[in-house]
This record gives structure tokens, C-alpha cells and sequence, in this order.
């Protein structure tokens, strides 16, 4: 099944969708074919498609349980196709401590996405605001990202 | 996510048939490998050039996938594109398996 995903009429680079794993598949797809990441790197276009996901599969798992929900999805003030705001209505709330997760031991199977988002991002900073939770990144410019090993 | 097996001699090679191996795949593509694994030689090289997006779900998932190893058997990655490359090192992930620049690379080699 498709996943739902609609545009603001207005401002067409603003993204809802449901919170489930086939919608953000869905926004993915639409964002590397659309404007808004046309002006980045190869490189920094993955970077930014991965921590997208990552964020996004966050709050469908862990954020909704894995029920129902939406996702916003809104440019940052920059538009620079690496500023990004998300936003849910999740009542489970990422720890702290997510900000600060390091890459998990060898061997292990799963962990990897807090420390992936770290990895490619900064000026991560996460905010209840009004009954939301706002999630705002700015994934690195390509030559930050070499320089960290990315 | 549907997997193409095929046996290059004493080697299987196992590509997967969709560019995303991301959370949506990534469960399907596990229970794929498992038969794919058990069905397979001693040797599995896993055809990762026809992936294009790899995200932490999906490397866990293959990462899973040497938990259905039987003893003796391996599991070696070939052909990352440059976005599954990066996630593995990133992750220090491509330190858990050999990975060969492409599947002949792969066939060449001795395990």
C-alpha cells in the first residue's frame, strides 16, 4: 500500500505524512527527484536522504510505537536543501541522551541511527513546543563530512 | 525485497532485486537471506551494486543475516555504491566483513 503523503497547496516544499515506514519511503523518493536538494553535492544529497530517514524512521518506531501518527517535514529558514525541521505530535519523546549516542560495538545489529544522524549533522536540537515535537538538523557540507571520516 | 540466487561455482551470489534496502525492506530481505544462506554454499557473496540507499535498518539487517550462517560458512559483501559504502564505514560495520569492489572481484578471490 502507498504510503499517504501530501504537500502544503501553499508551499509545496512543506511535507505531512502518515507515520508509517511506507510514506517516508514515499517523501524520500519524492525529495531526490524534486527542487529541494537540487543545489547539493552528490555527496551531501545522500547524506541528507539518509538522516531524513533515519529521523523519520525514528518517530514512526519509537516515537508512534508503530501506530498511528503524522510527520512534518519543513524546510529550515536557509533553504539550503541541508536545513530541515521535523516535526510530530509522538507522545513518546526521544531521551537526551540520543544526542549524544555513539556507534555501538562490532557485531552489533541495531543502534546505528542516532549515531548516523550525529555523524552527518549539526546544529542538532530537539524541542517540545506546543504539543509538538520539533527536531531541527542541518546535515554537514561535503567537506565537513570527508573531514569527519563520512 | 525479492533476492536473485544463482551459483558461480563453489560461490552463491545473492543480489537483491530492489535499489532500497531501507526499514521497509529490511525485515523481508532477512527472511530472504536466512533461505538464501541455508540453501547456499559454503561461500555467500552478497551483490550489493545494484543497492543505492542503505539506511540503519537495512545494514542491520545484513548485519543479522551472519546470525543464520552455519559453522563454516561465510558471508562476503561486493559492489557498495558509494552511499552503502559510506554507512558501513561510518558505522565501522566494514570492519565485520571482507568486501570486494565487485562480484567478479569476489569470484576471483579465494575466502
Amino acid at each position: 500500500m502507498p504510503g499517504l503523503m501530501m504537500r502544503c497547496a501553499r508551499r509545496p516544499d512543506r511535507h505531512v505524512i502518515a507515520a508509517d515506514p511506507a510514506a517516508v519511503r514515499d517523501l524520500l523518493i519524492a525529495l531526490e527527484q524534486g527542487p529541494a536538494l537540487a543545489g547539493l553535492t552528490g555527496e551531501e544529497r545522500e547524506c541528507t536522504l539518509l538522516v531524513l530517514a533515519e529521523v523519520l524512521n525514528n518517530v514512526v518506531e519509537h516515537g508512534y510505537g508503530g501506530g498511528p501518527g503524522w510527520i512534518g517535514l519543513v524546510p529550515g529558514p536557509r533553504r539550503s536543501g541541508r536545513d530541515w525541521r521535523v516535526l510530530d505530535r509522538a507522545q513518546s519523546v526521544p531521551p537526551k541522551e540520543c544526542l549524544q549516542a555513539v556507534m555501538p560495538p562490532e557485531a552489533a545489529e541495531g543502534g546505528f541511527g542516532w549515531p548516523l544522524i550525529r555523524a552527518l549533522t549539526e546544529g542538532l536540537e530537539m524541542r517540545r513546543w506546543a504539543g509538538f515535537n520539533v527536531l531541527t538538523l542541518r546535515v554537514k557540507a561535503e567537506d565537513a563530512v570527508t573531514r569527519t571520516g563520512g | 525485497m525479492e533476492l536473485a540466487v544463482r551459483d558461480e561455482g563453489a560461490v552463491t551470489v545473492v543480489r537483491p532485486a530492489e535499489a532500497r534496502l531501507d526499514a521497509m525492506a529490511a525485515v523481508m530481505f532477512k527472511d530472504r537471506m536466512k533461505a538464501a544462506l541455508e540453501g547456499g554454499a559454503a561461500r555467500v557473496v552478497l551483490d550489493l551494486s545494484g543497492v543505492g540507499f542503505l539506511d540503519s535498518s537495512g545494514l542491520g539487517a545484513v548485519v543479522a543475516a551472519q546470525r543464520f550462517l552455519r559453522s563454516g560458512q561465510v558471508l562476503e559483501l561486493a559492489g557498495l555504491t558509494g552511499a552503502v559504502e559510506r554507512v558501513f564505514r561510518l558505522t565501522r560495520m566494514d570492519r565485520m566483513f571482507t568486501i570486494h569492489a565487485g562480484v567478479d572481484d569476489a569470484l576471483r578471490a579465494t575466502a
